[in-house]
């Protein structure tokens, strides 16, 4: 994402990473793995509509990063 | 002791000269090497140009001096060039200061007696890689600097030097405290050349066992702010 335009990458595959990311970050205690969600949400435009054949991967991925969010924000709190 | 200046820009490199030429029975040299995004060339002529805005500025002419007694050396290559490393091998220096921004590979550190010193802003082994200063502050861990010999890894070379505390509370945010602890340079690359020139320097080990951190998100670095903030 950081060195590819966004059309060059494989969706499906971005996603899956981001998703598997989103769910280790929601059972680590380790705020590396939260940050790197935060760092590529921030990255993606608010325009992206990925060509994916698995769009469910798009909003796992939302729903996985909100609880990721929930917890550590439980643990601060 | 003979110490080699690293880096791309000669206006950086003058600052750190200046400090440490002041220093007793120090034999200082400047090496520059093309800056990774521009051409040889233009890097060549950009620094020639600070060069002369330097000296102009001051007035001052030790910029000259530098030139006139081959004590400023102009690469043509990134440092791991055969050229480059056999220009520093025959300039016979003992240790190299960190102020390019690159990774060195083994054969440009090996060119050097005892080694290349980088003073890294946070407290090793725990704090390697980016963001550190915003990561120690997220985790209530001491803020710090670190001077060590480095390797081809990211921040795990084994001997430590110098490693600190800093108080930033002081600082009124992230961005001036990182501004704070970069700017300390000078002053801990002396501490460093001064424990060095000592009859028997100890270091402590770096283990490498701690984690790499990464460029922390725009998120986070407000929450960074927000505690730095409270420290006041």
């Amino acid at each position: 994402m950081e060195q590819h335009s966004l059309h060059a990458l494989n969706a499906d595959d971005l996603l899956l990473k981001l998703n598997l990311i989103a769910i280790y970050a929601s059972l680590t205690r380790d705020l590396r793995y939260l940050d790197a969600l935060n760092y590529y949400y921030e990255l993606l435009p608010l325009t992206w509509y990925p060509e994916s054949i698995h769009n469910w991967l798009r909003v796992s991925f939302v729903s996985f990063y909100i609880r990721a969010l929930a917890v550590h924000f439980t643990q601060f709190s | 002791m003979r110490i080699g200046i690293l880096a791309h820009s000669f206006s950086s490199s003058f600052a750190m000269y200046k400090a440490v030429s002041e220093m007793p029975a120090q034999d200082v040299f400047i090496v520059l090497s093309p800056s990774p995004h521009r051409s040889a060339l233009t890097s060549y002529l950009a620094n020639l140009a600070r060069l002369v805005l330097i000296s102009l500025k001051g007035p001052d002419l030790e910029p000259l001096r530098l030139v006139v007694n081959g004590r400023l050396i102009f690469l043509r290559g990134p440092f791991h060039d055969p050229a480059s490393v056999n220009t520093l091998k025959k300039l016979r220096l003992d240790v190299g200061l960190h102020k390019a921004g690159v990774i060195y590979r083994d054969v440009t550190i090996a060119a050097f007696r005892l080694g290349i010193l980088n003073h890294h802003i946070g407290i090793l082994p725990s704090y390697r890689g980016r963001s550190v200063l915003e990561w120690s502050i997220l985790q209530g861990d001491p803020v710090g600097i670190t001077v060590f010999f480095i390797d081809t890894g990211i921040d795990t070379g084994a001997r430590i030097l110098i490693s600190e505390e800093v108080d930033i509370s002081d600082c009124k945010s992230v961005t001036e405290a990182k501004e704070y602890l970069f700017n300390l340079d000078q002053v801990f690359f002396r501490k460093a050349l001064t424990l060095l020139t000592g009859s028997k320097p100890s270091f402590q080990l770096n283990d490498g066992t701690g984690p790499r951190y990464f460029v922390m998100s725009k998120l986070f670095q407000e929450v960074v702010d927000r505690l730095l903030q409270r420290m006041e």
